[in-house]
């Protein structure tokens, strides 16, 4: 079994302090990983170091036999690691189908100007669009505005535009945080469903139930270091995870 | 696709159906524009400007009108500025048979436009260089142009017998003009060399570097053109360094702050030519009265109010000498009105009575003898040279304009 | 009207400054690009123009083109000047390249002033070779003028609504709302800067030389930041980021600044009257934003739920005017 993402000791600090400290992972496609750790491990950092919204200052990160350090993000995303957002905005001003289109597409003056190109692309956007919103069972809010959405949607919906631009990995940071606690079963599936249409994924996030029950391997971050990996049920046995993690002492 | 084309066409259509409905009466007031700048940059002349506009509207209905129509003073501002001209210009021009008014902007901007739309036009306060070879057809200058402000400092120079100049000057268009010509006039007609020529841009604090320039290669004159701020440093930095070279300044320069700065020089070591008035001619004593009936009050100087008043008695004696308001004859009639030959007149209904004898006239100004050239420009304008004595400026003496010298024949 | 010439410069003038808005609607309303220096590209294109194609000047470059290779040359020299500029200024955060932009176009006024033997220094050019005039002149050429720019203006329009709805346009907007998430989705945001405003300078080289066929002259003073904050107050009034509001905007401020124009004031309070102007501009800015703080016509109100629909062009004219009527019913309710 390879990994599509292998992490080899990866360090990120600002200024004196020491965000990521010499993370290693492999992450396998068939597997859903999840990344937990308390506020402040350095999950997101590690999030920003692969998809390049910060730069890491050693290590490596492989994605598919391509070094990811020191692209751009823009074309980190074209190679297909596209991730979300902590706190999502998506592009405010815009209506939910906009901004869903604006995932995927091509930006080029002139093609977009000329040609027949752009026609059937936007075709083809179009038809994809309404087959994910039907597929979360959103194609009421079509035409809202991004900034008049309740957290949860606004959440779905971000999901679903990264998805837009037809991700190989998908890095989630924090999906369940602000979902409606009877909506999260329906993120869940959503998330498996994503997973069984052949994208890879990794979760961050701090509701545990909500980890344990989406993901098939996990990895435990405190203070920039991995401390413990495993299946679900390992780590929610691990006593180290409990006491880091969930403060519980025993 | 197809319904862009249509609307297309609907445009084009639109413009090109449009038709033009500019016409002219025979009956009703006979209109001159006044197209001035009433604000912006010129408004300080504004009112003394239109005083004498208006000074010979009145002279020139209280004998009669024009053709036996009355005349009226259509006024618009052209906010000192081209585009304010090119707007103001277009808010009057169905309604006016003749336009005056304007200054360099102006007329530089409604250059083509003019003759275009045959409309006789004088310019009573143009310096442009714009006007030296454009001018003679629907446009006519009847003010010293920068390029004579350029020759009378080169004529001021070779009379005092120098042959080194150096120059010293701001980069707006009305300073670099009448320095190019200077330059010009004293390398080609006089003969003379040009030592150092230094541009500076306005709004510095201090010009240290460009007066050392300047004074550098030992010039008997420095030729210096310059607003009065930027001249005032030059001026103060000048007496620091205890230079000797005589000061041939601007008459934007002619102002008091320069004056009291210049207080301690020997007098005659800064001169300073400007257009002048003919104050000894009839034609003055005519616009005199004109304006103290009118106003109330008798005429000040320096705000080309003789000129603003000389336009009109101009555009209303070549329209009666034309017997017509259109414009093509009017144009033709202008240089005929004020070149010799003919029998001299000064004054409006002495031009009239002229002219129904039968005659040809040459109307003298107020302001000049207004004799033109081919291009519409004034021959030989007279000059008033001006010294600085206990710190003010006193006139030295008047000289006029030695045509030998324009560089434009 | 009686009174033809009046309206013939007014609403060309109209025209000529919808063009221009509706170009910066795309880089500042669309892109959230805020460029103070429209001047200065608009000057690039105008010496271009006027170089190409003058005759009867001595400048060391006048090859005496015809007009309409003069205006293809325009648009290509601005576009290139617009890269140049756009390549170090675009990396700037939004408050410096509104500093950076603002001081290029007085850079080139300055070099319009000092490169007198291309630009023929502050005295400039004048009787200016007129654009697409097939051999017409006076009054004859002036409609035809008119019909130009409105023709440029449907151009204009049709160009920017399209790439409005296309995939670059939403690009544009994601980029201004939210910079992370955009170059999330792979857009290459410092391309899609650059592309635009090099797009934005083509268009303003394009339309430079029918300002000039109205204007007549071409001086440095003309490019100074006046004609940029024209532009940028015809926007806001009209509704950033909005198709059809650009023009709207456009045609109010020159409608209204036309209307203060005609005010018959004694010569003593002129000068007041004018000084006032810039003040009543501003109390007309003040008064629709507190009212209507997305101008006369909304971004939302132009995408929003219609941007689905496969609407025409007339609609879309349509939708904005009834925005326009609700706008103004709401403010006259007040
Ligand atoms: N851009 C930055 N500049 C300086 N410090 C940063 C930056 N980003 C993160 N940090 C610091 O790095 C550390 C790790 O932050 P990070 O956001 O990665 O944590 P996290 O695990 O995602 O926490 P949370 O669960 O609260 O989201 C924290 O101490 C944070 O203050
Ligand atoms: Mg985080």
């Amino acid at each position: 079994m390879s990994a599509l993402l292998s992490a080899r000791d990866v360090h990120k600090a600002f200024g004196g302090n020491t965000a990521v400290d010499g993370m290693s992972l492999d992450l396998h496609p068939d597997h859903i990983t999840a990344l937990i750790g308390p506020n402040g491990a350095g999950k997101t950092t590690f999030f920003n170091t692969v998809t390049g919204y910060e730069r890491a200052d050693s290590g490596s990160i492989v994605f598919d036999d391509k070094e990811l350090i020191g692209l751009q993000p823009w074309r980190i995303s074209r190679l297909g690691v596209v991730r979300t957002f902590q706190t999502p905005v998506g592009f405010p001003s815009m209506t939910v189908w906009e901004n869903m289109q604006v995932a995927g597409a091509s930006h080029s003056v002139l093609r977009n100007m000329l040609g027949r190109r752009g026609k059937n692309e936007e075709g083809e956007l179009s038809a994809r669009t309404d087959e994910i919103l039907s597929d979360l069972g959103l194609e009421g809010i079509l035409d809202t505005p991004v900034d008049e959405l309740p957290a949860g949607e606004r959440k779905l919906m971000e999901i679903s535009r990264q998805l837009m631009s037809r991700p190989r990995l998908l890095l989630l940071d924090e999906p369940a945080a602000g979902v409606n606690p009877s909506s999260i079963g329906l993120l869940s599936n959503l998330i498996r469903s994503i997973h069984q249409s052949g994208v890879a994924l990794m979760i961050i996030d701090h509701n545990l139930s909500f980890v344990l029950d989406v993901a098939d391997y996990i990895h435990v971050l405190a203070e920039g270091r991995l401390i413990a990996e495993g299946t679900p049920d390992e780590i929610a046995s691990s006593t180290l995870v409990r006491q880091v993690y969930m403060g519980v002492d025993e | 696709m197809k319904r862009i084309f249509l609307t297309l066409a609907a445009a084009s259509l639109l413009g090109g159906l449009a038709i033009s409905c500019g016409g002219d009466d025979d009956s009703g007031t006979i209109n001159f524009g006044f197209l001035n700048g009433l604000s912006g940059d010129y408004s300080s002349w504004a009112a003394p400007s239109l005083d004498g506009a208006q000074a010979a509207i009145d002279v020139i209905n209280a004998n009669g009108g024009v053709l036996g129509r009355d005349v009226r003073l259509v006024i618009e501002d052209n906010q000192s500025t081209a585009e304010g001209a090119v707007s103001g210009y277009n808010r009057i021009r169905d309604e006016i048979h003749a336009l005056g008014g304007v200054e360099s902007d102006g007329a530089v901007a409604l250059l083509s436009r003019l003759p275009e739309d045959q409309i006789p036009t004088i310019c009573p306060a143009c310096g442009t260089t714009e006007l030296d070879e454009k001018g003679g057809n629907y446009i006519y200058r009847i003010t010293a142009s920068d390029t004579a402000n350029g020759i009378i400092a080169a004529q001021l120079a070779r009379d005092l017998g120098f042959s080194k100049v150096a120059l010293l000057v701001q980069q707006t268009e009305g300073a670099e003009s009448p320095a190019n010509v200077f330059k010009q006039v004293w390398e080609e007609k006089v003969g003379g060399e040009v030592v150092a020529d230094v541009r500076f841009a306005p709004g510095n604090p201090s010009y240290q570097a460009e007066v050392q320039q300047a004074f550098a290669n030992g010039p008997e004159a420095v030729y210096i053109g310059a607003g009065f701020e930027a001249g005032l440093s030059i001026i103060s930095e000048y007496i620091n360094r205890g230079h000797e070279a005589t000061l041939l300044v601007s008459p934007d320069m002619i102002v008091p702050p320069i004056s009291e700065a210049a207080a301690q020089l020997p007098t005659g070591r800064l001169l300073a030519a400007v257009a002048t008035d003919d104050f000894g001619s009839p034609a003055y004593t005519a616009f005199d009265a004109a304006h103290n009936q009118y106003v109330g009050s008798p005429p000040p100087t320096g705000f080309y109010e003789t000129n603003q008043y000389d336009q009109y008695i101009v555009l209303a004696l070549a329209m009666t000498a034309a017997e017509s308001t259109d414009g093509e004859k009017v144009n033709e009639q202008i240089p005929n009105v004020m070149n010799s030959p003919g029998t001299k007149v000064y004054n409006y209904p002495d031009g009239l009575a002229a002219l129904e004898r039968g005659e040809e006239i040459d109307y003298d100004g107020a302001s000049s003898d207004l004799e033109l050239n081919q291009k519409g420009n004034i021959v030989s304008p007279k000059m008033s040279v001006r010294q600085i004595v206990g710190g003010e400026y006193e006139e030295r003496n008047t000289i006029a304009m030695d045509p030998a010298l324009n560089p434009v024949s | 009207m009686s009174n033809w010439s009046f309206w013939l410069n007014v609403l060309t003038l109209m025209g000529v400054y919808s063009a221009l808005t509706m170009v910066l609607n795309v880089e500042a309303g669309w892109g959230g690009m805020w460029d103070l220096g429209i001047a200065g590209l608009f000057a690039v294109g105008s010496y271009t123009y006027t170089i190409l194609t003058i005759t009867g000047f001595e400048v060391s470059i006048a090859p005496g083109w015809p007009s309409w290779t003069g205006i293809l040359a325009a648009m290509a020299m601005t576009g290139i000047v617009a890269f140049l500029v756009g390549l170090p200024s675009l990396r700037a955060r939004r408050e410096y390249f509104l500093i950076i932009t603002f001081a290029f176009a007085e850079v080139f006024r300055q070099l319009a002033i000092n490169w007198g033997d291309i630009t023929n220094g502050t005295v400039g050019f004048n009787t200016l070779t007129k654009p697409l005039s097939f051999g017409l002149t006076g009054d004859d050429y002036r409609n035809l003028l008119l019909g130009l720019t409105w023709v440029i203006v449907i151009l204009v329009f049709v160009l920017t609504r399209r790439l409005s709805r296309s995939s670059y346009g939403r690009a544009l907007r994601a980029m201004r709302d939210n910079e992370p998430a955009a170059v999330s989705l792979g857009i290459r945001v410092s391309r899609l800067r650059l592309q635009t405003f090099v797009f934005a300078g083509v268009l303003m080289g394009g339309i430079a030389p029918f300002y000039l066929a109205w204007l007549d002259i071409v001086q440095p003073h003309v490019f100074e930041s006046q004609l940029t904050f024209t532009v940028w107050t015809a926007l806001v009034l009209g509704g950033i980021g909005s198709r059809f509001g650009p023009v709207m905007g456009a045609v109010a401020l020159i409608l209204f600044t036309e209307l203060i124009e005609r005010i018959d004031v004694p010569l003593s309070l002129r000068q007041l009257l004018v000084a006032v102007h810039p003040l009543a501009i501003g109390l007309l800015l003040v008064l629709l934003l507190r009212f209507r703080p997305q101008g006369i016509i909304s971004e939302n109100k132009t995408f929003g739920a219609r941007s689905r629909a496969e609407i025409s062009i007339l609609g879309d004219f349509t939708a904005s005017f009834s925005d326009f009527k609700t706008a103004l019913g709401r403010l006259l309710r007040r």
